[in-house]
């Protein structure tokens, strides 16, 4: 093999897609954070977990209508359970959920969503998601949180469009 | 004294018999530590095919959650740290040419990160420290356990002296001269280790142990998380460059070929010291209380730490194809098949490369923030980890005992077949493992759960939980086959002096790289900066408003 410059070349036809490809999947990040607004859980405030109970929202947990079609969850999780730990929406709505831990720390998922965020004790969580159509979501705790941590379940029920909301407690 | 390429080799093993000693011993508890977590994953993956047999294992292990802590404690920490840590020095002297500058002290590291592991080990397997190995708080384990683990670590600092010393010693002697590749690797390693393991030391001096102690009343969750995952992303650096330098440095020549290229992969290494840390958050890209911004900073250095591991597929790959090509071969794929398979040692190694391709691209998506909701926290994320730390470092360590325990023990393997089978059963099982656990994970499936007992199973998932098991069982079988050539290879084989693979020619070699490369103050000083500007304002904002008011719970 010649020496020197054909491995030179070769190097070089490898490292430029080598840089390509990071710089591109950068560039995608960016485009569907600002473009399609595909958002990160960030900065929202801290709740001392051991006044969870007296701290608002948290002191009402359950649904809030903020207007037609947008709602509100203050929730509170703790080993092992969610309140409220099921939900009653109409079709198309968009829901934010609102929520703490006040233990350990659990996590709040929707399978097959972006809905995805851990909920810390100490931490106030918020993220939102929306619901077209109707049916019975699931969501559930993905983070280990104790011995019955597979246990720590609730559900959203969307129901079509007509049908009035209404929260149920635990 | 043995040179660089090429150890007379009994010669060698009777200047370096302190230090074969040492590496015999860490590599005893690292095997011991893996037949304990291979035995506990059994248990993992026949729970999710729904064959539980965790009622029946009472009152050794008590639980789903305790034997997971156990599996991950032991597979992930315990395996790898001795592994590396008897390895690299080992790699070291002979690169170097002269044994460790400090024996004592290599003794010393090896029998303080030995009492660790017992301080930890007897919470753990008391049921008193269920929680799992990232012990989040406010979940509070027996102290005895943060204390094990930080002697752990301390350990490794203490490794990492002693190859720094050993290096200053060469230096003197040979002064002018280009640090050899392998040597220069290792140090990198361990310097990378030592500055990234600064997250967890603080985690636990300052929070969990004065915590667990009672000394302290509250912890805060968030803060533990930041500090914990600081050391979290970039430890898998530290379990994979050990493999990465047995793919540099002793695969080209197991091959039959050379190294590609010395100063791409001095670059390599280089990049590695200075961008492994800096990226934490995407490890809590869904955690609330940090900035989004920050958060796409640090997808931003983990797209960065991509290209060190594209350097490294390049480097590699072409090293074993002039491998392939000694052998004869000529087309463009055919060197692949003209490789020396029968070799078990490179079998284990060029699979534990083929597996770590789908791990890098997995990596990609997980680093991406906007993907990674899709997959945070689900089996996804496990079957990631099988990928790379359960393949490409851990088959890579089995085929490099394959000749480093003949070596230390001076018998023959026991059987070369019997470690082929395993190499090939290991990736063949984790092929269907992986493969389960990704899917699941796209399916929602969560990670870490006695998911067969859930009541929120879904649609899809039942099917790849079976895999599951089933794909953990071959690699059970395939890592009892392992178990049993070690012991048989330790204790029973033929004794004949075994000779220590040279190090691999470099086609374009170090007199090519330019010498500041060698240079550590700039590359220190370029990660500690880079470490300040991606870490500083979050860590600063935090110490000045955290508020450690959560009390501990014991949820197990």
């Amino acid at each position: 093999m010649k020496q020197g410059t054909t491995i030179y070349l070769y190097e070089l036809a490898w490292i430029l897609p080598s840089v390509a490809i990071p710089v591109g999947m950068l560039v995608a990040l960016l485009v569907t954070a600002f473009g399609a607004h595909i958002h990160m859980p960030g900065m929202v405030g801290r709740v001392n977990p051991n006044k969870v109970d007296s701290s608002p929202p948290f002191d009402r947990p359950g649904l809030v209508q903020l207007a037609p079609g947008r709602y509100e969850v203050n929730m509170v999780a703790q080993t092992w359970s969610f309140n409220p730990n099921e939900i009653h929406v109409p079709a198309g709505s968009d829901v934010t959920f609102v929520a703490t831990s006040r233990d350990v720390v659990h996590g709040f998922f929707i399978p097959r969503t972006a809905t995805n965020i851990m909920l810390i004790p100490g931490q106030i969580a918020r993220i939102t998601a929306h619901f077209d159509h109707p049916g019975t979501y699931p969501f559930f705790c993905h983070e280990y949180c104790g011995l019955l941590h597979h246990m720590m379940a609730g559900q959203i029920v969307v129901e079509p469009e007509q049908t009035s909301a209404s929260a149920g407690g635990q | 004294m043995p040179t660089v390429n090429g150890a007379s080799v009994a010669r060698a093993g009777d200047a370096f018999q302190t230090e074969y000693s040492v590496t015999r011993a860490y590599l005893l508890v690292a095997l011991v530590a893996l037949f304990g977590g291979v035995l506990t994953g059994l248990f993992q993956g026949l729970e999710h095919a729904g064959v539980n047999l965790y009622p029946h294992l009472t009152p050794v292990v008590q639980s789903y959650y305790q034997g997971l802590s156990i599996h991950g404690v032991l597979n992930a920490l315990v395996w790898t740290t001795f592994f590396i840590s008897g390895f690299l020095p080992f790699v070291l002297i002979h690169s170097l040419g002269r044994p460790l500058a400090n024996r004592r002290l290599a003794w010393g590291a090896f029998w303080l990160m030995l009492a660790g592991l017992v301080a930890a080990a007897i919470p753990l397997l008391a049921n008193a420290a269920t929680v799992l190995f990232t012990f989040y708080p406010p979940m509070k384990a027996h102290w005895a356990f943060y204390v094990g683990l930080t002697l752990v670590v301390v350990a490794t600092w203490l490794v990492t002296l002693n190859l720094v010393l050993t290096y200053r010693a060469w230096r003197r002697e040979h002064r002018g001269e280009r640090i050899p590749l392998p040597a220069f690797m290792c140090l990198i390693t361990f310097v990378m280790w030592t500055i990234a393991s600064l997250g967890i030391a603080a985690e636990m001096l300052f929070m969990m142990i004065p915590w667990s102690l009672g000394l302290v009343q509250g912890t805060d969750a968030l803060m533990a998380r930041v500090l914990f995952w600081y050391t979290g992303h970039p430890i898998v650096y530290f379990w994979l460059l050990p493999a990465y330098i047995s793919w540099y440095v002793f695969v080209p020549r197991q091959a039959g070929g050379r190294l590609y290229s010395d100063p791409l992969a001095r670059v390599s290494f280089i990049m590695f010291l200075v961008l492994s840390t800096p990226l934490g958050f995407h490890h809590q890209f869904a955690d609330p209380g940090i900035s989004e911004a920050w958060k796409f900073v640090h997808a931003l250095i983990t797209f960065a730490v991509f290209f060190p591991s594209l350097m490294t597929f390049f480097n590699v790959v072409a090293s074993l194809e002039s491998g392939g090509r000694a052998h004869g071969a000529h087309g463009w794929v055919s060197w692949i098949f003209k490789l020396p398979w029968g070799d078990p040692s490179l079998a284990c190694q060029v699979l534990a490369m083929f597996t770590f391709t789908f791990g890098g691209i997995g990596g990609l998506i997980n680093g991406s923030a906007n993907l990674n909701l899709l997959v945070h926290n689900t089996a996804w994320i496990v079957g990631h980890l099988h990928l790379t730390i359960g393949t490409a470092a851990s088959l890579t360590y089995i085929g490099i005992t394959y000749w480093l325990v003949p070596v230390l023990w001076g018998r023959e393997l026991w059987s070369r077949r019997l470690a082929l089978a395993q190499a090939w059963l290991w990736a063949f099982g984790m092929l269907i493992f992986s493969h389960s656990l990704h899917a699941a994970g796209l399916l929602g499936m969560p990670r870490r759960t006695m998911i067969s007992a859930a009541p929120y199973i879904q649609p899809g998932w039942p099917h790849y939980m079976k895999l599951t098991g089933i794909g953990g069982t071959i690699l059970f079988v395939s890592a009892l086959l392992y178990f049993l050539n070690m012991v048989l290879t330790m204790t029973a084989s033929r004794r004949a002096v075994q000779p220590v693979p040279e190090f691999a020619e470099a086609i374009s070699g170090a007199e090519e790289a330019p010498s500041f490369l060698d240079s550590f103050p700039i590359w220190l000083s370029a990660s500690a900066g880079l470490i300040i500007v991606a870490y500083g304002p979050t860590l600063y904002r935090l110490l000045m408003t955290t508020t450690y008011d959560s009390p501990g719970f014991r949820v197990w």
